[in-house]
Parts: structure tokens; C-alpha cells; sequence
């Protein structure tokens, strides 16, 4: 579970980030919608203690990121923007390096990756180098590295870019199982169907700011549009007032 | 596992499948008893072959007698027209030219200082002693014969000489030969630093070009443990370079015929392991500087080109060593690079080196490496270095 409190960050003149609250619980796919540049990044950078907010607070399963970020991270998986892998090592070293990094043995992470190979359709990428792999291949393997230590919370930024049909339906399912499994997941993305097809709670963000968090139902009652994308429109251009 | 282990294991594993890493830590080991062949061979000539006394002369008949006096210093005479020796010297056909002008004959047999011209060319550094000491034949054939008439004057050739210099040349070759031998020292060193540079900008700028460190520092790692496991990967690195080249240096070393030159520099397997004792820290020092300063960089090629830079530091304790030549003192031993190539010098002149000199330069090369360490776990904590990727 996340609860995110009036996180605030500026850099420079520019504020990236004003005021974001809301929480994610556990069981549910909570997704971040915004345009490019709206603070997605920037608020997920946060939660995970990567970059200090200038005001406000986040709690990892009720750990204080601020207070203890070690124990927090350990409850926190995140695929981040930049998908760097080892193009020198195999798939299943790039995983094994960060699985040992977290402590797992080779032996828990061999078993953890099995399944986790068979889900994804991974195929002989474990063997393989990872110099010459596609967009899509790599990012099986980047997922499966942030989620080899099982983490209770998950935080995916915009983890179909790029991604091909077949690909893209192996994220989601793996996206669904997740909850499934009673995890928090926190998805952000600027692909209406994307969000609309996966999240169970929808944030939107416009400038750096909470615009509205709801349901998809919520949200189009709210605005009374006919799709996600035009309450997304009538959302993030409103004046906030 | 460890987390320092972990982050070891897997820098070296990375680095072993890196053909650059690799080879710029196997190319020296071989570049540098190949560079000291060379240099032994420039030495060499310097001993070999003596000043060339070849000397171009135009007019021999109009001066029997000057003639008769460079032959008789084992001058090698070549006859030429006038018009070409001025040519021939600048060619670098002969080391220098006499011109002997028709009117030397009358003005010789008359008691007038009589006339001649000497070419030599004074940017060639040879060619510039053959002619110094022609000069000096010439030159003492004039005051033996000034003396001789003066004393059929009568006059004591005494009187006409208020100073009489003798110059004595103390350059011998040898000293000439050392002086070329003193770049092996520095080459020697130039190991420490070459070695592990590759290794140490993948570990860190590469990190940062190929996107990866932000999802590594999300594993909730002990920055110290992930400075310290990159740094020990870069320094195997070194320090296998450096002890590949000790063994190519001792192996060049024990082809060449040192004692029948007359050298006295060497390394040989009893000094290589204090050597190697010096140069140790020194890629400590080396590698923490370079893993520290290629952590500033966004891309390898970026931090190549501050490393390029930071290469050139080996250079210094030559340059300052050209403009004065110190006796090594205590204040130097600890000064990094300067202690470690004066005390080399040192060892491969055959001399002891003070055990607490080698302590004391190993002591502060740890303790920089040390603090470039520390510097580095404190830019990996920056969002700028995190996030200022390509």
C-alpha cells in the first residue's frame, strides 16, 4: 500500500510537482494519466526516495521513504524510465546481479525466474546476451529484474512504450496477475486504452497537479463524457479554480 | 551475499567479456618492454658511435700545413669545391666544412692572422660536437704557431697570454645513455594508469550512458558497497596490468647486454617485487581518481576525454625532474607519482630504498584513493548524476 501526501518538488524556477496526494491500495491497479511532462516521472522518482520532494511525505506499507528509505525500497519494486541492461551479460545474469543485489541467492532467483520466463514468453532470452535484443525483449528482462524479490508494491512507468502487440499483451497479463496476487501496483501512462483497459483507479495528473482520481465510471460521470479520453481532456484543461 | 562481492563478481564478469577492457590492459604489458628495446637502442648509439670527425675542406693546397695538423688528429679530410660545402653541411652530408681562401698562403708566410671559413651546423646536436672539437684543432694549430714566431721575435709566448684555459669535458656517453634511460621509470608507471581506465569509465560513465543506474540504485544498495565492488573490479584490472608489465620489463631487460654497455639501470626479479610494492597503491590512487572523475561524465566517450587529461599526470615528476634533478629527500617520498618514480629510479639504479619511504608513498596513495572513493559515493547520491543521463 502507498499513501502519497502532498508531495511537492520544484527545480529550478519550474515546478514539476505541486501538491500530489492519493493513495494505492493494495489489490488494485492504480494508474497515473497524464500527458508528457505532466510530473508522472517525477512523482514515481519520489516515492521511491530517488529524488527528495521539497514538501511532503510517502509511506511504503507505512514505512516514511524519507525516514527509512532502505526498508521502504526493500517493499518497493520499480521499473523506471530508462530500461538500462548489461548488454554484455545474459538475460538471466541481469536479473540474477540485481536478485543477488536484493539477497536472494541464485538458487531463489533461478526459481523465481522459471515461471516468470514461462509467463512472459521469455524463451531462450534468459541464455542470450542482451547486446542486439528488441525493445520488447529488453523489457521483459527489466521487468522481471524489478520484480524478482517480490515486492508487496510496484510502481511501472510507462512499461508498454515501445512495446509490440504480442509484448504488450504478455505486460498486462502480468500487470493483471499482479494484483491478482494482492499486490499494489502503480501504472502510469499517457495511452487512454492502456488505462482504461487496465487500471482500477484512475490519477489524473495536468501540470504537476491532482486534477481528479476516481473510478473510470466515477470519472465519466463526473465529466459526463462518453470516454476516458474526452474526461481526460475536460479534466486536464480545466482551470483549476 | 555480500553486496561488495555481488557488485565485484559482476563488474569482472562484465569487464572479461569486454574486448576494450581487456586489451588495454593486455596492450601495455606487451607495448612497454618493446618501448624500453628502443629506447636501450637509442642508448646504445649514443655509446657505439662516437662523434663522427669527418670534415669537408675546400683549397687543402692552399694550407699544407693546418692540413698536416687535422690529419695528424685523426680528422678525416674530404676535398670539395667551395661553392658546395655550405650545401653539404646543411644536407647533413658532412658534420662540418673549412674553407681555405687562396689569399691564406700570403698572408700565413707575411705574419697576418690569415683567414678561414667553418661551417657547421648548430641545430644538429651531433654534428654539433664533431665541430666544437675540429674548432679546438684549429684553434691550438693557431696558438702553436703564434707562440712559434713570437719566440723567434725573442719574446717569451708567455707574454701573450695573460689566461690559459683548459676545458675539460666531463660528458661522458654513459652519462648521455642515462639520461635516455630515465623515461623507463615513468613508462613503468604509466601502467598504473592505463591498465584499469577502461574498466573504470564502463563501471561508471557507462552506467550512466546505457540508462542502467537508476534502476541499479533502486535495489536498495549500500552505495559504499557498489563504489568499493566497481573500484575492486577496475583494480584487478590494474593491477594485472602493472604486474604483466614488471614481468615483460624484467624479461626485456634480461635480453639485453646491459653489462657489456656499461648501464647500470635494470629491473630485475629481485627489485620487480618492490616495484611492484610501489606501484600497487599507486593504482589505487589511479583507478579511485579515474572512477571518480569518469563518474562526472554522461558517456564513455565524454569521459575519455577527461581521462585523456588525467594522463597526463604521470608526465609531471619528468618535467619537474628535467628542470632540476633533486636527491630523493623524505618530503618527496610520500608525494604521489614523484615519490613512486624517484624511488624506482632508485631501485633500478641498483640502489637500497629505505623500507619507510616505500611505506610512507603506499600509505598516502591509499589514503587518496581513498578519499576519490568517498567523492565517488557522494556524486552517486546526487539526482544530477543519477538522472543527467543521455
Amino acid at each position: 500500500m502507498l499513501a502519497v501526501h502532498q508531495l511537492s518538488k520544484s527545480f529550478k524556477k519550474v515546478t514539476a510537482v505541486s501538491d500530489v496526494t492519493f493513495d494505492a491500495a493494495d489489490g488494485r491497479i492504480t494508474g497515473l494519466l497524464g500527458s508528457n511532462g505532466a510530473g508522472k516521472t517525477t512523482t514515481l522518482r519520489m516515492i521511491c526516495g530517488l529524488v527528495a520532494p521539497d514538501r511532503g511525505e510517502v509511506r511504503v506499507d507505512d514505512v516514511d521513504i524519507a525516514r527509512d528509505k532502505a526498508r521502504a525500497r526493500t517493499r518497493l519494486g520499480m521499473l523506471p524510465d530508462s530500461r538500462g541492461l548489461y548488454p554484455r551479460l545474459t538475460g538471466r545474469e541481469n536479473v540474477e546481479y540485481f536478485g543477488n543485489l536484493r539477497g536472494l541467492s541464485s538458487a531463489e532467483v533461478t526459481a523465481r525466474l522459471d515461471p516468470l520466463a514461462e509467463q512472459l514468453d521469455m524463451g531462450d532470452l534468459l541464455k542470450r546476451r542482451v547486446e542486439g535484443f528488441s525493445q520488447g525483449e529488453r523489457a521483459k528482462i527489466a521487468i522481471s529484474r524489478a520484480i524478482i524479490h517480490h515486492p508487496q508494491n510496484i510502481l511501472l512507468d510507462e512499461p508498454t512504450n515501445g512495446l509490440d502487440v504480442m509484448s504488450t499483451r504478455a505486460m498486462r497479463t502480468l500487470v493483471r496477475r499482479l494484483r491478482d496476487e494482492g499486490r499494489c501496483v502503480v501504472f502510469s501512462s499517457h495511452i487512454m486504452q492502456e488505462v482504461s483497459a487496465l487500471c482500477d483507479v484512475i490519477v489524473i495528473i495536468s501540470d504537476g497537479e491532482v486534477v481528479a482520481r476516481g473510478t473510470e465510471e466515477e470519472l465519466l460521470a463526473k465529466t459526463s463524457a462518453a470516454s476516458l479520453e474526452d474526461a481526460f481532456v475536460a479534466l486536464s484543461t480545466k482551470e483549476p479554480t | 551475499m555480500n553486496q561488495f562481492l555481488v557488485v565485484f563478481r559482476k563488474e569482472l564478469r562484465d569487464a572479461m567479456r569486454d574486448r576494450r577492457s581487456v586489451l588495454s590492459a593486455l596492450i601495455y604489458p606487451v607495448l612497454t618492454p618493446l618501448l624500453i628495446v628502443i629506447i636501450f637502442q637509442v642508448a646504445a648509439n649514443e655509446l657505439e658511435n662516437p662523434p663522427e670527425m669527418r670534415l669537408a675542406v675546400a683549397g687543402v693546397a692552399n694550407a699544407p700545413g693546418l692540413v698536416q695538423e687535422l690529419r695528424s688528429n685523426d680528422i678525416e679530410l674530404e676535398e670539395m669545391e667551395q661553392g658546395a660545402l655550405a650545401d653539404a653541411v646543411r644536407a647533413g652530408d658532412v658534420p662540418a666544412a673549412l674553407d681555405i681562401p687562396a689569399s691564406y698562403g700570403e698572408r700565413f708566410r707575411g705574419g697576418w692572422p690569415a683567414t678561414v671559413f667553418f661551417y657547421e651546423d648548430g641545430a644538429s646536436r651531433r654534428n654539433r660536437r664533431t665541430a666544437s672539437r675540429i674548432r679546438r684543432v684549429i684553434a691550438g694549430y693557431s696558438g702553436t704557431v703564434g707562440a712559434l714566431r713570437l719566440v723567434s721575435t725573442g719574446v717569451s709566448p708567455a707574454m701573450s697570454q695573460s689566461i690559459q684555459m683548459t676545458t675539460v669535458d666531463l660528458s661522458s656517453s654513459k652519462a648521455r645513455a642515462a639520461e635516455v634511460m630515465n623515461f623507463i621509470p615513468m613508462l613503468v608507471l604509466f601502467a598504473c594508469f592505463m591498465s584499469g581506465m577502461y574498466v573504470a569509465m564502463d563501471v561508471t560513465s557507462g552506467e550512466r550512458e546505457r540508462g542502467s543506474l537508476e534502476p541499479l540504485l533502486l535495489t536498495a544498495s549500500d552505495l559504499r558497497m557498489l563504489v568499493f565492488g566497481k573500484l575492486g573490479a577496475a583494480l584487478v584490472f590494474a593491477l594485472a596490468g602493472s604486474s604483466l608489465t614488471l614481468v615483460g620489463c624484467v624479461f626485456a631487460f634480461g635480453q639485453l647486454p646491459l653489462e657489456t654497455m656499461g648501464l647500470s639501470l635494470s629491473i630485475g626479479p629481485e627489485v620487480a617485487w618492490v616495484i611492484l610494492l610501489l606501484m600497487a597503491p599507486l593504482a589505487v590512487t589511479a583507478t579511485a581518481a579515474q572512477v571518480f572523475v569518469a563518474t562526472f561524465a554522461r558517456t564513455i566517450k565524454e569521459a575519455q576525454t577527461y581521462l585523456s587529461l588525467f594522463m597526463l599526470l604521470p608526465v609531471f615528476p619528468v618535467m619537474f625532474l628535467s628542470v632540476k634533478a633533486p636527491a630523493l629527500t623524505a618530503w618527496m617520498a610520500p608525494v604521489p607519482l614523484l615519490g613512486q618514480y624517484l624511488l624506482i629510479t632508485e631501485l633500478m639504479a641498483g640502489q637500497d630504498v629505505p623500507w619507510a619511504y616505500v611505506a610512507m608513498a603506499g600509505l598516502v596513495a591509499v589514503a587518496l584513493g581513498l578519499v576519490a572513493a568517498w567523492g565517488t559515493i557522494i556524486l552517486l547520491g546526487k539526482e544530477r548524476v543519477i538522472f543527467g543521463g543521455s
